[in-house]
């Protein structure tokens, strides 16, 4: 009985010990971006990519039980995804929710498996608020690492957070191109913060991604120091 | 709530500078590939037919998963009772750790939080607790735990051998050395001969910590094959250690026979490898493990070293896959990053870096060697002081980082970088290619 115990413990040790070098994947994680509109002030576009096999766990897509998930499983459930998806983040401009209205299904690829692309649009009350408040509670009950990294691009400006189980809420001033800065609150509030002050660069690399295929398989060819000379003429 | 160590604020703040200075300042630079590989990602589409597959899970054919299922109804029907709970999180971690799949610990973390809110949370929720803790690199507060858990049962064996794991993996051998003491005085010398070969194998003393692993290394028919897998690991470690390359062949293909597919041992057997030459062997090894970061890793720098045209492919995958774990924050491969940047990217100072952080958090041998490598490559035997004077308080000894301490002792620091840049490859992997 004793020798039996030492073993267990012995097992769930060398189980838990093992991977000294952490475990092979990251974690669960989700990608959620909204877009203001310049044509429908009060209108946010959103897109929201969750990953099938966080959705399997929470509400059950592999409907056979195989193993698989195909995109029939995945259309079929659209509704069910959605609900509970939606249901489980709010956006706030000045502090009035905004409705929220699914707009199409899709998928996407990402390191780590397929996920759902779930496009919506943040209907406000109002025109651009000038607070916008992401109050983010997905997987808050099944897995406290999932992180929920979200980007805001409002024009040609790009912020975002990373929001999670114990840091759900980040607020952002969109009128006040200034005060961009205040994505240092998100600093303040314990989380990852942003690209602050270096949006307009990543709005001029966007400009040269399109206007440069050329170079970038250059660099995807890991040539790694000649592309910068490509790049300034280009 | 393990929050205070997650949402530490230097951490925070060191992993949005860290993020922005790896992703940005190198873009400006040079346009590596990382966001180029996230821009270049597939763009959200709608599958061709109903039929496609998008995605692989458990199948309920799976035993371990009709396992799991059966332990969360049970607890489902019981949610007040901790020992269902902790039974259901062992499930979860076990899975997990068997398939390299780390959402399963954020499962199994879900699953026991809410009783650790308890004042004084039952002990086997504890261990479950921080043996989590522990998987996601958060050794001090698993390291604090333990310790409390020791002070309320002095004699259980699984908190003794995990904070003593810790211990070593952190390079506090004092503290691992008691504790293989006290593992030895509560669950016998087969427990405390384990403890003590794997720390004096870390000490310079591998012959010793050799012949202490042959007595136990036939545990009887009665031992899990997971059990003799790690001894035989921990032999195969030993004797790599030593230079006896051929011994730890044998060691590791005999615990990948009683485990195969283990994740942890396909990455270590897998570098081994590359160190050996044999890069065409560790690809064979991990090539049909790709979705694992560590064995992709493993894939990636043998393609590079051999020059295989998959290379660059697979680079800029492994680049997406180091960027979407800094994008949530996470800081466990911190060791291997660094490698990856030194042999992979040739980017020392980076490689230097994150090894220097890295160090702020463990010491085994690979946290040594990167961190001498990459102070070697970037012509700066300062930057190594603290793994040199560990290694001399340890007297750890390797084959793989010997020659290193060697080159750096006699390195004058202002000696030109190329020179000791290629040393440093060579050192690593004598089948390296440029």
């Amino acid at each position: 009985m004793k020798l039996r115990r030492l073993w267990y413990a012995v097992f769930a040790t060398v189980m838990s010990l093992s991977p000294l070098s952490a475990l092979a994947h990251k974690e669960s994680d989700a990608y959620l971006s909204l877009r203001t509109d310049t044509a429908h002030d009060h209108v946010m576009h959103g897109q929201w990519d969750i990953a099938l096999r966080d959705l399997d766990y929470a509400i059950g897509l592999d409907e056979n039980h195989d193993g698989a998930i195909t995109w029939k499983e995945v259309k079929d459930k659209r509704s069910a995804i959605e609900n509970y998806a939606l249901a489980r983040m709010q956006v706030k401009g000045d502090g009035l929710t905004c409705d929220m209205q699914p707009t199409g299904q899709k998928i996407d690829e990402h390191t780590d498996g397929a996920y759902v692309v779930i496009l919506f649009d943040a209907v406000c009350d109002k025109n651009i608020p000038s607070k916008l408040t992401i109050d983010y509670r997905l997987m808050y009950d099944l897995d406290p690492y999932h992180r929920g990294i979200v980007t805001i691009h409002s024009g040609d400006k790009i912020a975002g957070a990373v929001l999670g189980p114990s840091n759900p809420v980040a607020s952002i001033n969109l009128r006040e191109p200034d005060r961009w800065g205040e994505f240092k609150s998100f600093v303040t509030d314990g989380i990852w913060h942003i690209w602050t002050g270096i949006d307009h660069i990543l709005f001029l690399l966007s400009l040269l991604y399109w206007s440069c295929a050329a170079l970038i398989h250059a660099v995807a060819d890991g040539e790694s120091v000649a592309p910068f000379q490509k790049a300034a003429a280009c | 709530m393990n929050d205070k160590n997650e949402g530490n604020f230097d951490e925070v703040r060191c992993s949005s500078r860290r993020t922005v200075l790896r992703l940005f300042l190198p873009l400006l630079l040079i346009l590596p590939a990382p966001l180029l590989a996230q821009t270049n990602r597939t763009k959200p589409y709608i599958p061709a037919s109903d039929g496609v597959v998008l995605q692989l899970v458990p199948p309920a054919t799976d035993p371990r998963v009709r396992q799991f299922e059966q332990l969360r109804n049970d607890f489902n029907a019981h949610p007040q009772d901790a020992a269902k709970a902790v039974l259901l999180a062992q499930a979860y971690v076990d899975y997990g750790r068997s398939t390299g799949d780390a959402r399963y610990l954020g499962r199994a973390m879900a699953v026991v939080q809410p009783f650790m809110a308890a004042p004084a949370p039952p002990v086997p929720v504890m261990l479950v607790h921080a043996t989590i803790q522990q998987s996601r690199h958060f050794f001090q507060a698993s390291r604090d735990e333990l310790s409390q858990i020791l002070k309320r049962d002095p004699a259980n064996v699984q908190a003794l051998l995990t904070l003593a794991t810790i211990a070593m993996v952190q390079g506090d051998h004092d503290l691992a050395n008691r504790l293989c003491v006290d593992l030895t005085n509560n669950a016998g010398n087969f427990m405390g001969m384990i403890c003590t070969a794997s720390l004096r194998s870390l000490s310079g003393q591998g012959e010793q910590a050799y012949a202490l692993l042959t007595y136990v290394e036939d545990p009887g028919p009665k031992a899990p094959p997971a059990i003799v897998a790690w001894i035989e690991g921990l032999m195969a470690d030993t004797a790599a250690r030593m230079g006896n390359a051929a011994t730890a062949d044998v060691h590791f293909k005999k615990a990948l026979r009683l485990t195969p597919g283990d994740n942890f041992l396909l990455a270590d057997y897998g570098e081994f490898l590359i160190d050996q030459g044999r890069t065409k062997e560790a690809i064979d090894l991990v090539g049909n493990d790709t979705q694992s970061d560590t064995s992709f890793l493993v894939l990636v720098t043998a393609e590079k070293a051999l020059g295989s045209p998959k290379a660059k492919a697979d680079m800029a995958e492994m680049d997406a896959r180091f960027q979407s774990m800094d994008q949530r924050g996470d800081h466990v491969f911190m060791r291997e990053e660094a490698s990856y940047l030194l042999h992979v990217e040739h980017d020392p100072k980076s490689a230097l870096n994150l090894a220097r952080q890295n160090w702020q958090v463990q010491h085994a041998p690979k946290d040594v060697r990167v961190y001498l490598e990459a102070a070697l490559a970037t012509g700066d035997p300062a930057a190594a002081k603290p793994a040199l004077d560990f290694i001399d308080r340890t007297h750890l000894k390797d084959v793989t980082i010997d020659p290193l301490v060697a080159q750096l002792r006699v390195l004058k620091p202002a000696r030109s970088p190329s020179a000791v840049s290629t040393s440093a490859s060579r050192s690593f992997s004598s089948g390296s290619g440029r």
